[in-house]
């Protein structure tokens, strides 16, 4: 039965069935079988007999465990960053509208659409800086006056020192 | 895929892949690694596993795709290459690797006589116990190229042991 198995095999003909049988019976040394396919057959037996440590299923799912709070952990921190970020947004879009539904305070001076109400406050208003200007010119003019007094005094002033000596030698002579 | 489906689905699936993975690398750490990560993998695809039809078959392709991964990583086979040409030392070896040292370069000798497609599926039918239309689906091949192929791979492994044996006689002969 077993020189017939094992034609089978060779051929490529065998169920899992019969190759486990072979397996198992053929590695074991007898007279039937040759010593090289006895140890192939062995081979093959103590190879489908290698097998992952006992306790790798228990730390698979540990480590499975462990992965998973981890990624908790880091999902929980994405999601206060996320609500961070749309707190940020939305207190930064409420000072904007608040600020901009504030009322201008500052003086229209001139939104008018009426021509002629437009070129009275216009007129009043470069009479109003014509009228500034002019006393700004004044100043002015009045500053230009207190110069030319200060130059012509100071002009005197040079011209009476130069002249002194010549009053002063003759009343010398006289004594 | 709940957790107990994947302990009851999954999980029983370790043994297979460490096998395969295995004849893959010749070095157990290496494999068991690549099963480690295999089943981390698979855990974090689990909500599509239900929509894989051949969920073993999946399983073999990600295993064999992590180990071709590693065997690049740490020098392309080199691991492999050593151990079936017997040139490791015994200091190269870690010692969780050494148990099995002479089973692995068995096997490795074996696989390395048969060319691709034929060591793939001598590896499936006989060192994972994988039937042909099995081995059709995992390598999406008909039956009649499995067939042949496995016949093909089983007749190269015959002649190798026939001039083993011959050889094995003349020693005999010669010795006496």
């Amino acid at each position: 039965m077993k020189k017939r198995l094992l034609e089978k095999y060779w051929q490529g003909d065998t169920s899992a069935e019969e190759e486990d049988w072979l397996r198992k019976n053929t590695s074991l040394i007898d007279d039937d079988t040759d010593p090289a396919e006895s140890a192939f057959f062995q081979q093959l037996q103590q190879f489908s007999e290698l097998e992952m440590p006992a306790d790798f299923g228990e730390q698979l799912m540990e480590t499975i465990d462990r992965k998973e709070q981890g990624r908790k952990r880091i999902a929980l921190f994405r999601k206060v960053r996320r609500i961070a970020a749309a707190v940020l947004v939305l207190v930064t879009l409420s000072v904007a509208t608040y600020t901009l539904m504030q009322p201008n305070n500052d003086p229209i001076l001139a939104e008018e659409e009426d021509p002629e109400k437009a070129y009275e406050i216009a007129k009043q208003s470069l009479l109003l800086i014509a009228s500034k200007m002019e006393a700004g010119a004044s100043f002015t003019f009045e500053l230009d006056k207190f110069d030319e007094v200060h130059s012509k005094l100071r002009q005197e002033s040079t011209s009476n020192k130069e002249v002194q000596p010549a009053v002063h030698n003759p009343t010398i002579k006289h004594q | 895929m709940t957790r107990e489906t994947f302990q009851k689905q999954i999980l029983p699936l370790q043994h297979k892949l460490l096998r395969y993975a295995l004849s893959l690398t010749s070095n157990r750490m290496m494999a068991e690694d690549i099963v480690q990560e295999v089943f981390l993998k698979l855990w974090d695809q689990r909500q599509q596993l239900d929509q894989i039809k051949q969920l073993e078959g999946w399983c073999i392709r990600l295993t064999r795709n992590k180990a071709y991964d590693k065997l690049r990583l740490h020098g392309n086979k080199t691991v492999e290459l050593k151990l079936a040409s017997g040139l490791a030392t015994r200091e190269e070896i870690p010692d969780k690797n050494t148990e099995n040292k002479d089973l692995l370069e068995a096997i490795q000798a074996i696989l390395q006589l048969l060319p691709e497609k034929q060591r793939e599926i001598f590896r499936l039918k006989d060192l994972l116990g994988y039937s042909n239309t099995e081995i059709q689906e995992i390598l999406d091949l008909n039956a009649s190229q499995v067939k042949v192929n496995l016949f093909r791979a089983r007749r190269k492994i015959k002649s190798k042991l026939i001039l083993l044996e011959n050889y094995g006689l003349k020693n005999e002969k010669t010795s006496s």
